[in-house]
């Protein structure tokens, strides 16, 4: 343990709310901070219609995707496990792309905008109970069966979503592309509302079971001899994980690495224990996140870096340095 | 009581327990011994309620084990299992704490514990110690501190499937000394066990497992005699029971096995 859980929790809720106040600062248009008070400010405008918004989804979806990295590490028992091995992001992108590139007509209009990411939500969770389904046993789900199951319908959905892209005339191409790399530059107070139920939800059950997950990663026998119920528990963890993932992936696509870094980053700061591993992940998914779509608006402004690119621009070294120099999880 | 009632498994066409029955007490220390894939681990499964038998039933105290709920289990019946497959960065001390968790201590009162059991064990020093670092003895003890952690005021049953593997000799000693203690205090404790001479020295009863079968049972120097155990091993065995104890010679017979 490098710092105590309570040190680095101080650390982060001092660090957010710094962040927070940079990203809403910091954009395209240059704010007049002088005008703020003033009856029809632009500054105003757009700091309550694009950039508060933008900040409220980037933290809760980050907090989202760091949350269910730790808990999809812990169910896998593999600390390189990733929230997409449950098939939830290649479900959605695979729904999100064929109406894309089938359905185009469809997609104009009120009704349009909330098909889409209704779509991708659908798919994302289709798939993970497909997986889920595949991974059943007499008595619960199998860990390595689901891995496998998880790997095989990925491969499977990225195939099918290149086919679709392949036939794809160049528009919808491109409307998938732009869509498959992800971003908030879509989020409104529409996406907020959508998200936030959805994310006090999960966050909120899911910070309950830090200390049955330590328990689960003895062994399914081990977690069952000690008054667990593992399969049923493992079961609700799955779906909760599922709609958490879902509901960002159909917002703002497929943010990679998110899920993946932000637990290790924690676990080598403060130890393996769920009972902090779970909220502190949750608390750097934010700031990572949030840090991300902030270099996505700012480093090639005035155009706009998809933040799938960054996460995975900045998580990869990261996590390569950490094999290199550490080599332990 | 832990009564066990003509369970039968069977795995791929292939019997693994063809109908045994045991009954086990309390306060008694009872050591299952028997060659590879005799049954031992899928016995000690059934009698911790963590499989289910194709036919023949297990009870506690006359009330079926299925029908009761996992964390009044808990509290009574501690498991150790073989193959530990934990492979997060946990300290020694947090593993052993883990065990405490169907007792619902405070914070403070499951540390007291998981020290006291780190220390019968002789595993202060590595306390602290990255789990995975230990070498595979020293896991073994963590996780025999975490099942004795686990066994608090209402234990009644110790479930133990091959405690003191990897272990060097005093700390397999040290291991069946702590067993005693607790079957002292009214536990039962039912361990698989590779070495007769161990059981000899330790065991209220000793079952002996062939193939599916139960092959004898009963006190130590009844059950463990050169026949039975040349029987049971495929093997030249010569016992000699002395006053201090079973001494065992072996060797491999030409004429027997294929």
């Amino acid at each position: 343990m490098i710092v105590s859980p309570a040190m680095l929790t101080r650390l982060l809720l001092l660090a957010l709310p710094l962040l927070a106040l940079l990203s809403l600062g910091s954009g395209v248009i240059a704010l007049q901070w002088s005008e703020l008070w003033q009856a029809d400010s632009a500054t105003m405008m757009v700091l309550l219609e694009l950039r508060l918004p933008r900040l409220l989804l980037t933290l809760l979806g980050g907090a989202l995707l760091g949350l269910t990295g730790a808990v999809v590490q812990a169910l896998f028992r593999n600390p390189l496990a990733d929230p997409s091995l449950i098939g939830v992001s290649a479900g959605a992108g695979l729904a999100a792309v064929a109406l894309l590139v089938m359905g185009g007509s469809l997609l104009g209009g009120f009704v349009g905008l909330l098909l889409l990411p209704l779509a991708a939500f659908g798919g994302g969770l289709l798939t993970t109970l497909l997986v889920a389904r595949i991974a059943r046993t007499g008595t619960g789900l199998s860990v390595t069966t689901m891995l496998l199951a998880g790997i095989a319908i990925n491969s499977l959905a990225a195939a099918i979503i290149n086919l679709f892209q392949y036939l794809a005339d160049d528009l919808s191409l491109r409307q998938s592309l732009y869509w498959l790399l992800g971003g908030f530059q879509q989020g409104g107070w529409a996406e907020v509302v959508v998200m936030l139920p959805v994310a006090v939800l999960v966050i909120g059950a899911l910070l309950r079971y830090g200390q049955r997950l330590n328990l689960m990663l003895l062994g399914d026998r081990e977690a069952v001899a000690l008054g667990v119920p593992v399969h049923q528990l493992r079961r609700r963890l799955v779906i909760l994980a599922a709609l958490g993932v879902a509901v960002v992936v159909s917002l703002a696509g497929m943010i990679g690495f998110v899920g993946l870094v932000v637990p290790h980053w924690v676990r080598l700061l403060c130890g393996p224990d769920h009972r902090h591993l779970l909220p502190l992940s949750a608390l750097l998914g934010a700031l990572f996140l949030t840090l991300a779509d902030l270099m996505s608006r700012t480093l090639l402004s005035p155009s706009e870096l998809p933040i799938g690119i960054v996460t995975a621009m900045v998580g990869g070294p990261f996590f390569l340095s950490m094999i290199l120099y550490r080599r332990r999880f | 009581m832990l009564q066990l009632d003509s369970l039968r498994v069977r795995h791929g066409g292939h019997a693994c327990l063809d109908d045994v029955s045991l009954t086990l007490q309390e306060a008694e220390l009872t050591i299952l011994l028997g060659p590879n894939g005799a049954g031992k681990s899928t016995l000690l499964q059934l009698a911790a309620g963590l499989q289910e038998a194709d036919s023949g039933t297990v009870s506690l105290d006359g009330q079926p084990l299925a029908a009761l709920a996992l964390e009044w289990r808990a509290l009574r019946l501690a498991v150790l299992l073989q193959r530990q497959q934990l492979n997060f960065a946990f300290s020694a001390e947090q593993v052993v704490a883990l065990g405490a968790y169907p007792l619902q201590l405070s914070d403070a009162d499951t540390l007291k514990v998981a020290q006291l059991r780190l220390a019968e064990l002789e595993l202060q020093p590595h306390a602290d110690q990255d789990y995975l670092t230990l070498s595979g003895g020293e896991q073994q003890r963590v996780q025999l501190a975490r099942v004795l952690a686990q066994c608090g005021t209402d234990c009644r049953w110790l479930l133990l499937d091959e405690p003191l593997a990897a272990m060097d000799l005093r700390h397999q000693h040290l291991a069946l000394h702590l067993l005693r203690q607790r079957v002292a205090a009214g536990v039962g404790v039912l361990a698989v066990l590779h070495d007769p001479v161990l059981a000899a020295q330790y065991a209220d009863r000793v079952v002996l497992l062939k193939e599916g079968r139960v092959l004898a049972d009963g006190a130590p120097r009844e059950v463990l005699d050169s026949a039975n155990l040349s029987a049971l091993y495929g093997l030249q065995v010569q016992a000699h029971w002395h006053p201090q104890g079973l001494q065992l010679q072996s060797r491999l017979d030409q004429a027997v096995g294929p």
